[in-house]
């Protein structure tokens, strides 16, 4: 059954006065939105009349007011759109000045350990050192990476646990920067670690080179312990270590950035969303970021006993979210971050018709120096379906990786203009299609938006979003966060 | 759709009206379907005679009701599909062509710099190169055999 929801009635809409657009009832209002990623709420009467053409060009939901843009700024006036605010809005929504994949994910290995209940990274044991990248492989692989035009490039280390190939990772650094001297780009490197290994040598060296640290933390010890088992400590203490030994050296006038937790969300955590908070809130980090499990790669295999439902999972982030900002409204400095990322799609609109452009936005490179379009996509490898793969680091150039089909075909399905549902959902301009979620879980990239658990989840969220974006003490708060976006 | 189910077979029967489903959605969706099921087909002059056998084993009723239904689904979001993507085929097409353009640096992408063929450059390289493999071998665990086990120390009087 469809979840797209449309004002009672059946009205009968004005061909000069209403430019295309989508709507949705969401409690009393009416959200309408557009293909350039602009909003507007109506009252179900105000809907009408802006159906029937009876808004005119001087009625204030037309011209708006002082603070907020009205129907006729926001192109919704069928015989006043502005073409030169399309043309601006389109350019970049369309990646037609786009540069380049400018996000690697280089996996140094596959070795971890750690044990954690959904790891989608299907690890193998600290003895298995075959599975680790050579350094001829890491040197392959950032001579790619500059391959891209990109004046930024986005160096991410994953495992497995990258700091158990330590060589590896000081050797793509130091050699990445050397290139750089001649490349002149933007050049950005963050580590995703589970910190165990975190002394401080390999501190030293990543904050002398710049790079910023990211890790996992699932909140409380318990419920961290539950899901993170560390086959040589406490998982809980090990990572709290790594985060605070950061966090005071970035207190001490160290030029690092705040270290990022990511929070795996199972089905343990569901009802624990102000306990989850309170925990990275009092360790000094602003930014709260959950990570949903997806049942596809390794997290399949146990999600009878650790996933859940679209619902769960929305009514989980709903109760996050609530907290977070009544705990801004305390004074506490915390942003949650998929909401900035909606913030900044529906409230600046610069988001792109291909969000999930994998292959020509992001590139992913196993240890062995396969080439997938994405980090999910060499996960569901791992999983024996090797659509993603599209190349190898020794073999390959850069641009045989962008003629590759399996990069077209991503970026057509990516278009949610050309999916059922999608094109006639409010939430297009600001969504994403997840080609890998589909081909994993429907068996082919284009998925099936109506049973879609992706589709459901992301309207769900879109859904808890836009109700608080009519409240506006809430709003206030929301569009507060945007000041985070470049951090 | 009116279904026709053998158990002992694993297999489920229906038909599919060609008024309203082409051959290619139904192509793509036994495709998609593939690995839960073996797909036949026959045909009338108004409809698609579709068999679908179960790759599982234990299917029962329940389980080829709900195949069938799947590959339902699974057609009517092909055929919607075409239809959507009629309307905006061409610059759906023209959109993604620029984007892949312009994603590796449009027509005439800028060549490496020519500094990195120097002598010197290449000498660095080389260096970072040598030093990176010896922290390898001098830090990394023993190489393991493709079977996950700790392969035996070297000793001085094994065979060659």
């Amino acid at each position: 059954m469809s979840r797209l929801t449309e004002p009672a009635g059946r009205l009968e809409a004005s061909p000069l006065r209403v430019a295309a657009h989508n709507a949705r009832a969401l409690g009393s209002s009416v959200l309408i939105t557009n293909d350039i990623g602009e909003h507007a709420f109506l009252t179900e009467a105000d809907y009408a009349r802006y159906l029937a053409g009876r808004i005119e060009n001087g009625d204030p939901l037309a011209v708006g007011t002082a603070s907020a843009k009205g129907l006729l700024q926001k192109d919704f006036i069928r015989d006043q759109l502005d073409f030169s605010h399309q043309a601006d809005r389109t350019v970049p929504r369309h990646l037609l000045d786009w540069k380049g994949p400018n996000v690697h994910t280089v996996v140094v290995t596959l070795r971890c350990n750690f044990k954690c209940l959904y790891c989608h990274a299907s690890v193998v044991g600290v003895e298995q050192t075959d599975k680790d990248m050579t350094v001829e492989t890491a040197r392959q692989v950032v001579d790619l990476i500059f391959s891209s035009p990109n004046p930024v490039l986005m160096i991410e280390f994953q495992g497995g646990e990258p700091l158990l190939n330590w060589p590896v990772v000081k050797f793509i650094v130091q050699y990445a920067k050397e290139k750089n001297k001649l490349h002149k780009r933007a050049l950005h490197f963050a580590l995703i670690s589970n910190f165990s290994l975190l002394d401080d040598e390999k501190i030293n060296f990543l904050i002398a080179h710049g790079v910023s640290f990211c890790t996992s933390l699932d909140g409380p010890k318990d419920l961290h312990d539950k899901n993170r088992v560390y086959l040589g400590g406490n998982s809980h203490e090990s990572v709290l270590s790594g985060l605070r030994k950061v966090v005071a050296r970035k207190a001490a006038g160290e030029k690092v950035d705040t270290p990022n937790a990511i929070c795996t969300i199972t089905r343990h955590s569901l009802q624990r969303a102000p306990e989850i908070v309170d925990q990275l809130v009092s360790l000094g980090l602003e930014r709260i970021q959950f990570g949903p499990l997806d049942p596809i790669g390794f997290a399949k295999r146990s999600w009878d006993t650790i996933g859940y439902t679209s619902a769960e999972f929305v009514k989980f982030y709903a109760d996050a979210l609530d907290y977070i900002i009544e705990l801004n409204k305390k004074g506490v400095k915390a942003y949650e971050k998929m909401a900035l990322i909606f913030m900044v799609r529906i409230l600046e609109g610069g988001h792109w018709r291909f969000p999930n452009a994998d292959g020509v936005a992001r590139l992913a490179y196993n240890h062995d120096g396969s080439i997938y379009t994405c980090e999910e996509g060499r996960l569901l490898a791992n999983e024996g379906d090797e659509f993603f793969k599209i190349g190898h680091a020794s073999s390959s150039s850069f641009t045989s990786l962008l003629d590759h089909p399996t990069v077209r075909a991503s970026l057509l399905a990516s278009s949610s203009s050309a999916q059922p549902m999608c094109f006639q959902c409010a939430y297009n301009p600001f969504c994403s299609v997840l080609p890998v979620y589909n081909q994993g879980t429907q068996g082919s990239v284009f998925g099936r938006m109506p049973d879609n658990g992706w589709c459901e989840k992301m309207m769900g969220l879109f859904d808890v979003v836009f109700t608080k974006l009519q409240d506006p003490e809430a709003r206030k708060i929301l569009e507060s966060w945007l000041e985070y976006k470049s951090r | 759709m009116i279904l026709d189910t053998d158990v002992k077979e694993r297999s489920v029967s229906f038909d599919i009206p060609k008024k309203i489903y082409s051959m290619d959605a139904l192509r793509i969706a036994a495709q998609i379907l593939a690995p839960k099921v073996d797909v036949y087909l026959d045909e009338t002059k108004a409809a698609y005679e579709v068999t679908l056998k179960a790759k599982r084993r234990e299917a029962g009723e329940p389980q080829l009701r709900s195949l069938a239904g799947e590959f339902g689904n699974e057609l009517l979001n092909q055929e919607y599909r075409f239809i959507v993507g009629r309307f905006n085929a061409k610059i759906s097409s023209l959109i993604v062509t620029q984007a892949l353009m312009a994603a590796r640096g449009g027509e005439a992408p800028a060549a490496a710099p020519a500094g990195e063929s120097t002598p010197e450059f290449q000498k660095l390289v080389a260096d970072l190169v040598r030093n990176a493999e010896t922290e390898v071998a001098r830090t990394m665990p023993k190489k393991i055999s493709d079977q996950g086990t700790v392969l035996p120390p070297v000793t001085e009087d094994a065979g060659v």
